[in-house]
């Protein structure tokens, strides 16, 4: 292929890890955290559901505050 | 570290068949070895000649930037040098140094499994990209601090700022940031208060907590004096950044309700209202109704803030805060790449001296007090901040995949945060030397208008600086706001110089405004969260203090224990603010230094248990890579503290101050120096009590844990009293890169690990299948 061309194939790869990234640092892969350590641990029971699981994030939020720097 | 799998049938105890099942396991399909073997990673790492010649690269043209930057006396210094020798200088310093200190001090086992393996919980202990939790901990660390402190610093000349933003960073900030992440990982992400209690003992850990929590209060006033002293008397301000309320709540609403967990896309969409709220900000501010709302005067937006800050700080997260967080994190690392770019592409030229007049006096009208200790008191968070240790060993420690990565997470994300102060510095002398003379003098030294401004400015005695009263006007017009006169506090001198630069890359002269509006938001917006979170963190350590003497304390969702301690939070920083606002002295200039020196006193405090941990761990001279700025450090904040409390020049000394204030009064005078009336000399009374008050409390807090911590470290370097806190020895079974880009022997031994991973998922932690 040439250059351009496959520089063209890399391009989604390239905006997926950018979506990575972009998830990774705002925190909003959490959820995908979650199930994963659902399914490695061999849980039995349902895993919450996004909407549960955010709920229940942000309420652990407010009992373990996390400062911002100056 | 194994799972037990629900399916085994159990032949004796669930813990035997575990086991028994965990050892047929290994012995049958062992794991890869955890890291890359030592023999071929010193092979990747010796010299080749391309090595050497690049690092020769870097550093001629690092040699060049310097040189031009503090040796070259021309008429002008292009910005773009200060880019050159700042980069070249950290990659310099992290390649050399950062390597030294890792190899003699650290010595990272990457066979060593870290918390986030161990204590593996989905949640808080997950093990995270490297290149991830690097932007996440800069994110969580980057701030308002290395922006407004070197525009403060620059009425001493860009240089001085400059070398010890660079110098201070390289080896003071970053081994400090380095090394508290080391030591919190190595205790199962311990904070920094235990750490402090662990090492210290009762006495030195109480001294940290107090320390700790009232620095927390006075960062949290200033920062929040910062914002009131930026949107004062500006109805475009006080609109763009009031509308961030109901975007934030919009979105809060919008993930709870409407779509969970699609954080990247509400972002967007608060990102979009934002810009929104800034452009229609010209058309309200030039209205009638608008004026009429949203005009308002410091003190009053001093009670705004401190309304909301006791409101944000008890809502539920999801209201306010967490929006606002990947609001202003999104704005920050946007904001920091734009304006990275904008000086590469616009290479403002800097017409400020490198070294100017105020340097050798201490009589400056943006801050008193000399060179040393002032300097690096003012620059604070740009190179040394102990504020990033208390951060810093809150989250970061538990995600962190392996031990040798904290070189770039800790001690790279420092650099970075050095380099946002570098390009703040740059903005703030870009323009013109006048306008931030009438920018930043106190009001009741100019007078409030642009007459008053430009005498005072040319009374200054600055060489080449003539200002008038038309060319002050004009920029703030340029600008869109009213009056740029005293509008202290540095972060609106900042928005200037942002808006002086982006719009020659965007935009054009008519975009000047927005740029200038955008640059106060995004302060504005990331210093509203440090707050709210601030505020938060306070009221906690506060409830755990309050639950040894009444228990109900300790349970978070008693409400009424919650709007006490906020409150009680609340009105702690609050009431620093409101009277640095009323200050007649001009609040924010005589107040920044004790932001400051608490900054500092709290970097002291973590550098001194850093000591403590290595000196126990059998460290002898390479401790001097932690003494040595340590004694800088406490050598800064000492004299400075000691100058606030004891220098009999008022301008300098607070109780000096208060002393000739009192004698005033009682002399039956009616108006001294800045205060032109009684009240106002009773407010200097009273705030000077204040301000040389916590003066005392913080230095007696950090000289008992310098002397705790210097005792110990002696005990233990004469063998005694020797305690290991860390965690216990884990074999890790976990395998990722070091550094930014994996070498060729990661990769290999990632696709090891990845096909042995696709045989056993269950000790997929990380389970998103990439390197």
């Amino acid at each position: 292929m040439s250059v351009p061309a496959r520089a063209a194939a890399k391009l989604p790869d390239l905006l997926r890890e950018v979506r990575r990234f972009a998830r990774g640092i705002l925190g909003s892969d959490a959820y995908d955290k979650y199930l994963a350590h659902h399914r490695v641990t061999g849980c039995v029971h349902a895993p919450m559901t996004e909407r549960e699981f955010w709920r229940w994030k942000y309420a652990q939020q407010d009992a373990s505050p996390e400062g911002r720097c100056c | 570290m194994s799972p037990s799998h629900p399916e085994d049938e159990p032949t004796g105890s669930p813990d035997q068949a575990a086991a028994s099942s965990t050892a047929a396991t290994d012995l049958a399909d062992p794991p890869p070895p955890a890291a890359v073997d030592p023999e071929e990673v010193a092979r990747h790492n010796r010299w080749t000649p391309a090595r050497i010649a690049i690092w020769a690269l870097i550093a001629l043209l690092g040699g060049i930037g310097w040189f031009m930057v503090a040796i070259a006396r021309g008429e002008t210094v292009n910005g773009l040098w200060f880019v050159f020798a700042a980069v070249c200088s950290y990659l310099i310093a992290y390649r050399f140094y950062a390597r030294f200190v890792e190899a003699r001090l650290v010595r990272p086992d990457d066979r060593r499994a870290t918390p986030a393996e161990y204590s593996y919980d989905g949640k808080d202990f997950v093990p995270t990209d490297r290149r991830i939790l690097f932007g996440h901990h800069f994110a969580a660390i980057a701030g308002a601090g290395p922006l407004v402190g070197p525009v403060l610093a620059a009425q001493m000349g860009y240089l001085p700022g400059t070398i010890w933003i660079v110098v201070g960073a390289i080896f003071a900030g970053a081994v400090q940031d380095y090394l508290v992440l080391v030591i919190s990982t190595r205790r199962n992400g311990r904070s920094l208060g235990k750490m402090a209690r662990d090492e210290l003992g009762l006495i030195g850990g109480i001294a940290a907590f107090i320390a700790t929590l009232s620095i927390m209060l006075i960062i949290i006033a200033i920062l929040a004096m910062v914002v009131v002293n930026s949107l004062g008397e500006s109805a475009w301000g006080v609109y763009s950044v009031g509308l961030t309320i109901p975007i934030a709540i919009f979105m809060g609403i919008y993930l709870r309700y409407l779509r969970p967990g699609k954080v990247f896309e509400v972002s967007m969409i608060g990102v979009a209202l934002l810009l929104f709220a800034i452009a229609s900000g010209r058309w309200v501010s030039e209205s009638d109704w608008g004026q009429a709302l949203f005009h308002l005067d410091r003190p009053t937006l001093a009670i705004i803030v401190i309304v909301y800050g006791f409101l944000a700080a008890v809502l539920p997260v999801w209201v306010l805060l967490a929006p606002r967080d990947y609001l202003s994190t999104f704005m920050k690392i946007g904001t920091i790449a734009m304006l990275a770019i904008a000086i590469v592409v616009v290479q403002p030229v800097i017409t400020s001296p490198a070294v100017s007049e105020f340097a050798s006096r201490d009589d400056g009208p943006v801050f008193t007090g000399s060179l040393f200790p002032f300097l690096f008191v003012t620059i604070a968070c740009g190179a040394l901040s102990g504020f990033h240790a208390m951060i810093g060993s809150g989250t970061t420690p538990k995600l962190v995949e392996k031990e040798s990565q904290m070189r770039m997470i800790g001690y790279g994300g420092m650099l970075m945060e050095s380099f946002v102060a570098i390009m703040a510095l740059v903005a703030a002398v870009s323009i013109d030397r006048g306008i931030y003379f009438a920018m930043n003098s106190a009001a009741t030294a100019t007078g409030g208008t642009p007459e008053g401004a430009a005498a005072f400015v040319n009374s200054l005695g600055l060489t080449g600086v003539h200002v008038d009263a038309a060319t002050i006007e004009q920029t703030a017009q340029a600008v869109g706001e009213e009056s740029i006169v005293s509008r202290t506090g540095g972060a609106p001198t900042l928005a200037v110089g942002l808006a002086g630069i982006m719009h020659k890359l965007v935009g054009g002269a008519g975009m000047m405004a927005f740029w200038y509006h955008f640059a106060i938001m995004f302060e504005a917006l990331f210093i509203l969260t440090s707050v709210d979170a601030g505020t938060r963190v306070a009221r906690f350590m506060l409830a755990d203090l309050l639950g040894g003497v009444h228990e109900r304390f300790h349970d978070p969702s008693w409400r009424v224990g919650a709007w006490l301690t906020t409150g009680l939070m609340v009105l702690g920083w609050g009431s620093i603010l409101y009277m640095g606002v009323n200050d007649p002295l001009g609040g924010i200039n005589t107040l920044f230094p004790l932001f400051g020196i608490a900054n500092q006193l709290l970097a002291a405090i973590a550098l001194s248990i850093c000591m403590v941990v290595f000196a126990r761990k059998g460290r002898t001279w390479s401790l001097l890579i932690i003494v040595v700025p340590l004694v800088f450090t406490a050598a800064v904040t000492l004299t400075g503290s000691y100058q606030k409390i004891f220098s009999s020049n008022p301008k300098i000394g607070y109780w000096a101050n208060h002393a000739a204030f009192k004698e005033a009064l009682a002399a039956g005078k009616t108006s001294l120096g800045l205060a032109k009336d009684v009240d106002a000399m009773n407010a200097v009374v009273f705030n000077t009590f204040v301000q040389g008050s916590l003066s005392i409390l913080f230095v007696v807090c950090t000289i008992i844990v310098l002397v705790v911590a210097s005792w110990r470290t002696i005990q233990a370097l004469m063998g005694r009293n020797i305690i290991d806190t860390e965690a216990p020895y884990v074999e890790s079974e976990f395998f990722a890169p070091t550094a930014m880009l994996p070498t060729p022997a990661e990769k290999e031994l990632g696709a090891q690990w990845r096909e042995w991973l696709d045989r056993h998922p269950e000790k997929d932690l990380e389970a998103a299948g990439h390197h």
